[in-house]
């Protein structure tokens, strides 16, 4: 087995790759409980991070392990743990925890298909799951590839943004095996951390405050960090007594993700510039979208592919934009209609949106299924 | 006038910190102090030390009163932060403080399994019986015979929990025993494998007036009262047991968990049909 | 063996004492009688922990070993202080 970053291209499931991803990131730390069908991602982290000199755990439960992760975050590791929907749901009041303390974590959502909860199922979930006013990064891979390379955004956007970062994937993605193409190491974005220094006076203080990313004070460093969840001024120090306390803490906390959204907005527009039809989708569904609008175009069909990677911060003028190009929007979801709701809202005035589920949901849609109600749309 | 004197133990309080949120006579203070004690008679750094602690009153002893790195987290988590703390920099010396509600209730299971796995944490488990911060409910510690409602189950013994579950140091002892309370918690900062210190407390506020207390000193005295040395628990045997806790140390210091002894094992184990 | 008179001295600091008939582990904790709750409020607005037999205290440090605000410092007469 190789070791250190893996160099070239290797035919692997989207869990390997994601796993892989991590390692090329810089991920010293990851914390797991066994949850299908992410194991693809623990399995490969369990042999690998020791290999590079990091830190695998099993911990008894979901929350145990978003909570070492967060420990071991603020004691300075790149960290990450990966499980399913029903874990997500047990580590809601961790991400909550990890939202108002600022901690840099992953956190990697391979979602069930057809069986014991539906099928997509954690895309509104991972955004209004935790509790309190938040505003959290979630991308939605659509390959292999994307698991990969999308991994390591998800530590850039984590360690720069000072946030949990989810990676939504669905079965087909994290099961499937494609080629995936490894680019140079030097290539390789290595984001970390601002972190804290003793002391501070001057440019440093005043600089975080206006960049809106205070530098982590790292504990372990002497620089006898203050972490807590409950409300607190910019450094650290709880504050029950100011009345304009919240008010600052939550808009800090919300404005900081606002703020950096068109850093943090993927989204992919492929197709004629007279579209009259647009697909939308993620995930596999949005794979499904490209490859529908691609044989429409050869059938002379106006239509466009716009595929959604980043669901949350919600690209909504990216959306809204679309809705001024198109005049029918076709939401393509593995579900009975998620983020479908959000694309409605976002392109409320513009195109009429239309929601379009699989045949049989939990599968994926079927090309001359989807070009079947384009017909009727254009008719 | 003679000048001021310093409190010895000053300079481990964070400056602005040093009036406690908690209420007056709590039992939580001198647990504090026991904790502070304990590093200065070993001469240790503070940089050296991280303190996790969870929510209840026993959560604010280290946060924000220690001058330390301090991680307060979420309900019953704590050990498991302090897991990922431990695992990431095994130097660091690594203390969960926190109450029995928050570790043996609420967080019980990452308890069970972080003395299973044997990180070397100091846990300092501040026993009262109640959630006081919710307003005096009923928790599974050991002192909890305070009378409430919605809570009718007997309390679990911590202490034996964590023998069973492979701590290799623990100790119980109240906080009318304050000095021995240091010494074992200078014993676990030592110590490299998981330890669990109880520290047995009172809830002055929510819990003293339902057993009829007057106020902290009585509570002490009754602390005091109904606190067995362990040397003695055979003697006294379970009648002599009975509304009283053993204190001491069970377990260790020692390097491996504490295996079954022959006598320990249930007959129909022993003898199978 | 006893000390002789007014080798230790007690300090009780008001700003961190929550009151001895809220509170009052010190008074409680000392086997000499040493301290008692004063007569009126201190700057808190309670009615701290306050010396009221110096000369007979022993230098054992209970009371400050039992306070749970470290409002309580005990010292020989060179300022030395006492910490159990």
């Amino acid at each position: 087995m190789s070791e250190g970053v893996l160099k070239g291209r290797h035919s692997m499931t989207g869990e390997e790759a994601c796993a892989e991803g991590a390692i090329a990131a810089g991920c010293q730390f990851f914390a797991g409980y066994p949850s299908a069908p992410s194991l693809g991602v623990a399995d490969r982290l369990a042999r690998r991070l020791p290999e590079v000199g990091g830190t695998y755990v099993q911990m008894e439960d979901a929350a145990g392990a978003i909570s070492s992760v967060v420990g071991a975050s603020w004691a300075g590791a790149k960290a990450m743990t990966a499980t399913s929907g029903m874990g997500i749901g047990l580590m809601q009041e961790e991400i909550s925890y990890a939202v108002a303390t600022e901690t840099p974590c992953v956190i990697v959502d391979v979602q069930r298909e057809g069986h014991r909860g539906g099928a997509l199922e954690d895309l509104v979930q991972s955004r209004c799951g935790p509790h309190g006013p938040h505003e959290i990064v979630v991308f939605a891979p659509a390959s292999p590839q994307e698991m990969f390379d999308l991994t390591i955004c998800a530590f850039s956007a984590a360690e720069k943004f000072r946030t949990p970062v989810l990676i939504a994937a669905d079965t087909f993605v994290g099961h499937g095996r494609e080629a995936v193409e490894m680019p140079r190491e030097e290539e390789i974005p290595f984001v970390w951390r601002r972190i804290a220094v003793a002391d501070e006076e001057g440019e440093e203080v005043r600089g975080f405050l206006e960049t809106w990313v205070a530098p982590m004070p790292v504990i372990g460093r002497g620089l006898k960090a203050h972490v807590t969840a409950s409300c607190h001024d910019a450094y650290g120090r709880r504050t029950a007594l100011d009345a304009g306390a919240l008010d600052r803490f939550v808009r800090a906390l919300c404005g900081k993700i606002q703020r950096y959204r068109g850093d943090l907005t993927i989204t992919e527009a492929e197709g004629p510039e007279e579209a009259r039809v647009a697909l939308v989708g993620y995930g596999s569904a949005g794979r499904v979208a490209q490859a529908t609008a691609r044989r429409a175009y050869e059938e002379g069909l106006p239509v466009e592919a716009f595929r959604l990677t980043t669901l949350w911060p919600f690209p909504e003028s990216e959306v809204a934009d679309l809705a001024r190009r198109v005049k029918t929007i076709l939401v393509l979801e593995d579900n009975l209609g998620q983020m479908v709701h959000y694309i409605r809202a976002a392109a409320q005035g513009g195109a009429e949106v239309v929601f379009l589920p699989p045949e049989a949901v939990g599968a994926l849609h079927r090309p001359a299924y989807v070009l079947e109600k384009i017909q009727e749309v254009l008719s | 006038m003679t000048k001021a004197l310093r409190h010895p133990l000053t300079d481990y309080i964070r400056r602005g910190a040093e009036m406690t949120p908690l209420c007056a006579g709590c039992g939580s203070g001198i647990v504090a102090q026991a904790i502070l004690r304990a590093i200065h008679r070993l001469n240790l750094d503070m940089d050296d030390l991280v303190f996790v602690s969870g929510i209840g009153c026993a959560g604010w002893i280290p946060s924000p009163y220690f001058n330390a790195d301090t991680l307060h987290t979420m309900p019953g988590r704590s050990v498991a932060v302090a897991t990922g703390v431990k695992l990431f920099r095994p130097g660091l010396k690594v203390v969960v403080i926190s109450g029995d509600g928050d570790l043996v209730g609420l967080g019980g299971n990452h308890l069970l399994h972080a003395a299973r796995r044997g990180a070397g944490l100091v846990v300092v488990c501040v026993n009262n019986g109640v959630y006081e911060l919710t307003g005096g409910q009923t928790t599974p510690g050991l002192a909890s015979e305070i009378p409430t409602f919605g809570e009718y189950a007997p309390p679990f013994d911590a202490c034996d929990l964590m023998r069973a579950a492979g701590a290799t140091y623990v100790a119980r002892w109240t906080v009318y025993h304050a000095l021995d309370l240091s010494l074992s918690v200078q014993k676990a900062l030592l110590h490299p494998g998981f330890s669990f210190i109880e520290a047995v407390s009172y809830c002055r506020t929510h819990a003293g007036p339902r057993v009829g207390s007057r106020g902290p000193v009585e509570m002490m005295q009754l602390y005091r009262d109904r606190a067995v040395p362990v040397e003695r628990v055979r003697a006294l045997g379970l009648t002599g047991l009975r509304g009283r806790w053993a204190v001491g140390e069970f377990v260790g210091p020692r390097t491996t968990p504490c295996e079954a002894e022959e006598e320990d094992l249930p007959e129909v184990v022993l003898n199978p049909t | 063996m006893k000390p002789e008179r007014g080798a230790f001295v007690v300090q009780i600091d008001e700003r961190l004492c929550k009151g001895a008939e809220g509170c009052g582990l010190c008074v409680w904790a000392c086997p000499e009688g040493v301290l008692a709750p004063a007569g009126r409020p201190g700057v808190r607005g309670v009615r701290p922990a306050k010396v009221t037999r110096g000369e007979a205290c022993t230098g054992c440090g209970l009371c400050a070993l039992y306070c749970p605000d470290m409002a309580v410092v005990v010292a020989d007469r060179k300022g030395v202080v006492v910490l159990v």
